[in-house]
């Protein structure tokens, strides 16, 4: 039976066109997915019907009526409710608390009879928080929610704040539930569970609504899917009917391949070796506890792990933001075959050493110097032909940003936060360029004739879709301010390279672009640390994963060789 | 014990001032309104209570009484509304304008202590310090009960008043739905608007009501013949409603915290005043005394940001909410 | 249709969504369109609280202004716009850190305390330029001071340095008071006129060449703001303290050294306020431009060019209003200031959202 039915829905944000004129139906009762690349428009459509967005253009119907949603309460007066991929809980609040918010007494009565309460037989109902904490709790029997009340939303674990938030949701008595991107954020097992309830809340008569772009969960778990691409509805089809490839295919525009390449190379000997690191918060509470590994040259080492369980605090360590850390982080720079210069030395040194069998010549001959004059020493250096293999091993542990460059360290971090970490959103693209060398060339005004050069020469390469050079980088669209950053911090040509959710966000075109980027530094003997959420795309491009729970490090696997459910259990396991 | 007795009724009488507009205040920023027109709006109170007045007295024939109740109540329902224009402005620019709060606040508080100035200066204050000894009448016959009734028995209906309001506002936002659902507007709007809270409406209501109750404060003061101290009358309310706004942060953000601080507060605002008499040639004293609540609220401010890394105040204080925003 | 649809049918007309991609063209329209509406609507209140005097109003401002027969008038304008363009300048870049100094007030003050204190027991032997040097000196050192003491909080405890300021503007103006107090044994509220390390009077006006240093401090705040490293510094510790500090930014540092240089700089304003411009010291000597800077450096976007236009205006306003004959004029001229202000701070939100009507019909009517 049709139940929701969107008409004509379209909406702009300024000059881009996330939804264009989409019309479809849904159907009582059904598990229905959004299907759509990043951007596509998915989010947007399904905040229309949430109350979050006003359409520009468009109607919808629910049972045949028009509906005007304006805000999330009408959403939920027609008994749609919405449950967004970054939560909507108040932190400072108990379980119980955010389950009630914003309730009026006529509501919760109805939520009450809801979940059993007879109300008819009572006089008075009171409408307290301890009455509301018995109803709720009924109420997640008989969904099969595990529900703590009294925890504040600011103690609990990621998949404990999904479950609130779909409490939330049922308690307000909905018959249509949205999910956006839910599985993003959990372990295999907890993405099982998820499904179990979805499935428990079909069987209740309940509409589910699942936007996602992961193919595989969608043949899982729905019942129908709907696929948009680029802002257009481009049709819906039973799930029965379709596979992996005809869907990539419909949500792409043309077939793809879905295979990410990993180059397989000889790794170059240890580049990082991390012994015994721990790092603590402002309060005091470890949140890496004695993380030990070795990152390789040419090599990408993945970090998996439920989101906050120490992925952010490694890359900060690392690159030398913690504050306040124990243990060794030794960087090995491979500075094969450097010339000898008098920068260091004098000659009576290079002599000395010389003797010592350090160096040799270009040829690779053993170079003693027994017999040389000073000015033939002098000369030999000076034209740079005598050489010296140097393997310089730096503690890195003790240092800031900074000093690390000064050190002639070549460390490059892309982090989650691209705007808020990598970049600076109201710079132009070529101010952002500036912010690792803005302190070079004299005098106290910034020097812009590199920046400039280095900007036009990423956005040729990349294919940066940017209307000028001087454009804030905030204005782009995801996938571009992903490809200007990572192409900043790829020209330093680094030794090393943290990379922290690097698609999160792209459309598969800029994705896979930026795989092949970091594959192509790998065989260009960079060691590559990637945090990552996607485990099929992470043992896809990785070598070897690493895998955090709670600060510490529960496994370290090959990527050739391992499962997503092997990660997913170390990912969770509890001491 | 003279001295203490007049002193602390003093003191009450001036905390009264302060409470109201910390109250006001304290509602104002549980929503995420930092109001920095809360001076400009406590003139604006004063304004509201001088035409209130005058309109009372304006109404009473030559030789009748005058009623001590009805001296508190019209000018406090004058006060009131201006009090609530005054948040209405406020709230219009940051809520359906989105303009920034700073600017808006310092903005208000400019415009509303000129026009304040301007019209209390034109309006004939002919009978209105006599009104405002009647102020004091809210229980005749305080003198029997000693200094106890001296202190507390011998204030206006407006000290009274401000108790309750405070902890009435206490009570709203710690123990009922209303408070619930303004505590976490203030706290995650986004969140707040996704549970089906009316944001702005919460917005527009709490900074009208919150205006409201610091409109009162101004107009008590100025009624009160600017405290009978040695300034101008309506002179330097501006500087009770700063400082109203560190009582805000010094009780924590909590009404009922709000009137211990007050009282202290009002402690070290007449401190230099009542002891200047008795200072002679170390007169200087007395400024340094006047620095002292500004110097006590520095202090605050900094233990507590010392001391308490978590920090009290409502989490999007001073953010605009737009749903759209993304 | 149902009942509670027809309810919201009725409900406001309109809608908001967020200009993105904004042409520099209707920017610069709509605020010309507020600046324009914003003298217009002083001229109305004006009428209001003096029927028919709608005309005289513009007459009067004008001629408190650019008054053609009277060159002094028009000094006066620029001393007046010098002073609050260099508050409002030296306010922009701690607002880009993201530090809201609302103590430009009390900065400038102390400053100014200490310039007419040395300024008034300065023995006469010393000639006047000596007496200008030790004054200027002494101003950058106490406005210096007076700034860095929220700002080492801030560093190091991030305390709150909106209300640190504004309660350190109080404490300056006891302070100033109390030195009064201390030092006019009269009992007067100021100094009196100085008659040692003063600037000389020329067209006029005590103040004039106070307007040529600004020239010179106002082209090299501009040139550090946009162009220098100091400047591309505290643009980025503003965005994000977390990119400041990844790319090696000292954040305390910066943070300190920023205030630093808007408190010495302040103290030159505090210094051109008593040497130049009053050639006396009261408590109450910077009038609330401490806090009208505030407003013109956020209404200017934090660009120094707006900045020095809204400076501008801003200083038309109160100098032609005060002209304007009215029972209290001091008043009069800060409600039509904050009149004004109002309008263009409400032109903002024309600029940054559009405003969609919800019926198809009536769509896009976008001001």
């Amino acid at each position: 039976m049709e139940y929701i039915r969107l008409e004509n829905i379209s909406k702009s944000f300024g000059e881009i066109v996330a939804n264009d004129s989409i019309s479809f139906a849904i159907e009582e009762g059904e598990v229905l997915s959004i299907l759509g690349e990043n951007g596509s428009g998915k989010t947007t459509l399904l905040n229309i019907l949430g109350g979050i967005y006003r359409q520009d253009a468009g109607k919808v119907f629910i049972r045949g009526e028009e509906a005007v949603i304006n805000s999330p309460k009408d959403a939920y007066d027609y008994g749609i409710g919405m449950v967004h991929q970054h939560y909507k809980l108040v932190e400072a609040f108990t379980a119980i608390e955010n389950v009630v918010l914003g309730l009026s007494r006529k509501d919760l009565l109805k939520a009450y009879s809801r979940f059993g309460a007879d109300l008819a037989a009572k006089k008075f109902q009171s409408c307290s928080l301890k009455e509301s904490r018995k109803y709720v709790l009924e109420m997640c029997n008989r969904f099969g929610f595990v529900f703590n009340p009294d925890k504040r939303v600011s103690d609990m674990a990621i998949a404990e704040k999904q479950s609130l938030e779909i409490v939330k949701v049922l308690f307000r008595g909905v018959d249509t539930l949205i999910l956006d991107e839910p599985t993003a954020v959990l372990t295999p097992q907890e993405t099982e569970h998820l499904f179990d309830v979805i499935s428990n809340m079909k069987k209740h008569g309940k509409t589910v609504i699942i936007i996602t772009h992961k193919l595989n969960e969608v043949l899982r778990i729905s019942d129908r899917v709907a696929i948009l691409r680029k802002g257009q509805f481009v049709g819906i089809v039973p799930t029965d009917l379709a596979t992996e490839s005809s869907l990539a295919e419909a949500m792409v525009g043309k077939a793809v391949d879905l295979d990410i390449h990993r180059s397989d190379i000889e790794h170059t000997g240890p580049r990082l070796v991390v012994e015994h690191l721990t790092v603590r918060n402002r309060e005091g509470r470890e949140t890496l506890s004695d993380v030990s590994f070795t990152l390789f040259g040419s090599e990408i080492l993945g970090v998996a792990g439920v989101s906050n369980s120490g992925q952010k605090e490694l890359l900060e360590a690392l690159s030398g933001l913690a504050r306040d850390k124990d243990g060794s982080i030794i960087f090995h720079n491979p500075k094969k075959n450097r010339p000898v210069t008098f920068f260091h030395k004098n000659v009576q040194q290079v002599r000395a050493l010389a003797a010592q069998g350090k160096f040799y010549f270009e040829g690779g001959e053993p170079c003693s110097l027994v017999g040389y004059s000073n000015k033939q020493i002098t000369e030999l250096v000076e034209n740079r032909k005598i050489l010296f293999y140097e393997n310089e091993i730096i503690d890195l542990s003790r240092m800031k940003p900074l000093e690390i460059r000064n050190y002639g360290i070549k460390l490059s971090f892309v982090p989650e936060d691209r705007l808020g970490m990598g970049l600076v959103g109201s710079m132009s693209v070529i101010d952002n360029m500036l912010l690792r060398s803005y302190r070079k060339g004299k005098g106290r005004l910034l020097d812009k004739t590199k920046s400039r050069a280095l900007a036009e020469e990423i956005v040729k390469k990349l294919d940066v879709k940017t209307p000028s050079l001087n454009t804030a980088v905030s204005k782009l669209s995801g996938g571009n301010i992903q490809k200007i950053l990572i192409g900043r911090e790829i020209s330093n040509r680094p030794k090393i390279m943290m990379v922290a959710y690097p698609v999160r966000g792209l459309d598969i075109n800029s994705t896979y672009l930026i795989y092949r980027l970091l594959d192509e530094q790998k065989t260009k003997g960079t060691g590559i640390i990637y945090v990552g959420e996607d485990l099929d795309a992470m043992i896809a491009i990785t070598d070897r994963i690493l895998v955090l729970c709670d600060g510490k490090v529960t496994g370290i696997v090959d990527s050739r060789h391992t499962t997503k459910e092997e990660i997913g259990l170390l990912m969770s396991k509890a001491e | 014990m003279n001295y203490v007795v007049s002193f602390l009724a003093m003191a009450i009488k001036f905390a009264t001032v302060f409470l109201f507009g910390a109250t006001g205040e304290i509602i104002n920023q549980k929503s995420g309104h930092l109001n920095m027109g809360t001076p400009g709006i406590m003139y604006f109170g004063a304004l509201g209570g001088t035409i209130g007045e005058r309109i009372y007295l304006d109404t009473v024939a030559a030789g009748q009484p005058l009623n001590p109740f009805l001296i508190f109540l019209v000018p406090t329902l004058f006060a009131i509304l201006f009090g609530a224009i005054g948040g209405f402005v406020f709230s219009f620019f940051t809520v359906t304008l989105h303009c920034n709060q700073n600017v808006t606040g310092l903005t208000l508080t400019t415009l509303l202590v000129g026009i304040s100035c301007f019209f209390i200066s034109a309006i004939n204050k002919e009978g209105m310090s006599d009104a405002g000894l009647l102020l004091q009448n809210a229980w005749p016959g305080y003198k029997a009960a000693g200094w106890f009734g001296e202190i507390f028995l011998s204030q206006s209906y407006f000290t009274y008043f401000g108790v309750i309001v405070a902890v009435g506002a206490a009570c709203v936002i710690s123990f009922t739905r209303v408070g619930l659902n303004l505590r976490a507007v203030g706290e995650n709007a986004s969140s707040a608007d996704s549970a089906g809270i009316p944001v702005q409406k919460y917005r527009y209501i709490a900074t009208i009501i919150g205006g409201a109750i610091a409109g009162i404060g101004g107009a008590f003061y100025e009624l009160d013949n600017a405290m009978g101290m040695s300034f101008e009358a309506a002179d330097g309310i501006d500087a009770f409603g700063w400082l109203a706004l560190c009582i805000v942060i010094f009780s924590l953000w909590k009404p009922a915290i709000a009137i211990g601080a007050s009282f202290l507060f009002a402690c070290l605002s007449i401190a230099p005043d009542f002891f200047a008499p008795y200072l002679g040639a170390a007169g200087f004293v007395t400024y340094i005394l006047k620095m002292a609540p500004y110097v006590a609220t520095i202090v605050v401010l900094t233990v507590v940001s010392i001391v308490d890394k978590k920090q009290q105040a409502p989490a999007n204080l001073g953010v605009p909410y737009f749903r759209e925003d993304r | 249709m149902t009942i509670k649809s027809l309810v919201k049918k009725l409900s406001l007309p309109f809608y908001l969504t967020k200009r993105i991609g904004f042409s520099k063209k209707k920017y610069w329209a709509i605020r010309a369109g507020g600046i324009v509406l914003a003298f217009l609507a002083a001229g109305i209140v004006c009428t209001c609280l003096k029927p028919g005097s709608f005309g005289e109003f513009y007459v009067q401002m004008f001629m408190g202004c650019f008054d053609p027969t009277d060159i002094t008038i028009f000094v006066d304008l620029l001393v007046r716009f010098s002073i609050l363009l260099l508050i409002s300048v030296i306010l922009i870049p701690p607002f880009k850190m993201r530090f809201w100094n609302i103590g430009a007030e009390g900065q400038i003050l102390v400053g100014g305390l200490v310039a007419g204190g040395i300024a008034k027991f300065a023995p006469a032997s010393l000639p006047n330029i000596v007496v200008l040097l030790i004054c200027l000196a002494g101003a950058m050192l106490a406005s210096t001071i007076w700034s860095l003491i929220p700002t080492i909080f801030k560093a190091f405890f991030n305390t709150n340095e909106t209300l640190f300021t504004l309660m350190m503007n109080y404490i300056a103006s006891t302070l100033s008071l109390m030195m009064i107090y201390i030092w006019v044994p009269t009992g007067s509220q100021n100094f009196g006129a100085l008659t040692h390390g003063i600037f000389p009077t020329i067209l006029g006006n005590p103040g004039t060449l106070a307007v040529a240093f600004t020239a010179v401090i106002f082209a090299g705040m501009y040139l550090y703001i946009t162009k220098g490293k100091h400047g591309y510094e505290v643009t980025v510790l503003g965005e994000s303290v977390d990119t400041a500090r990844y790319i090696g930014i000292n954040v305390k540092k910066v943070t300190i050294r920023t205030m630093a240089t808007s408190g010495a700089l302040f103290g030159v304003v505090g210094f051109f306020i008593v040497c130049a411009v009053n050639q006396s010291f009261s408590a109450t000597i910077v009038g609330g431009q401490g806090f009208t800077g505030v407003l013109i450096a956020w209404l200017g976007h934090f660009n120094p060019l707006e900045v020095a236009l809204f400076a501008f205006l801003s200083s038309v306003m109160t100098q032609g209003t005060s002209r304007v004959h009215m029972p209290s004029s001091a008043q009069f001229s800060a409600i039509c200031t904050g009149v004004f202000f109002f309008i263009i701070i409400a032109c903002e939100f024309f600029s940054s959202y559009k405003i969609s009507w919800r019926h198809n019909e009536k769509k896009e009517a976008s001001v």
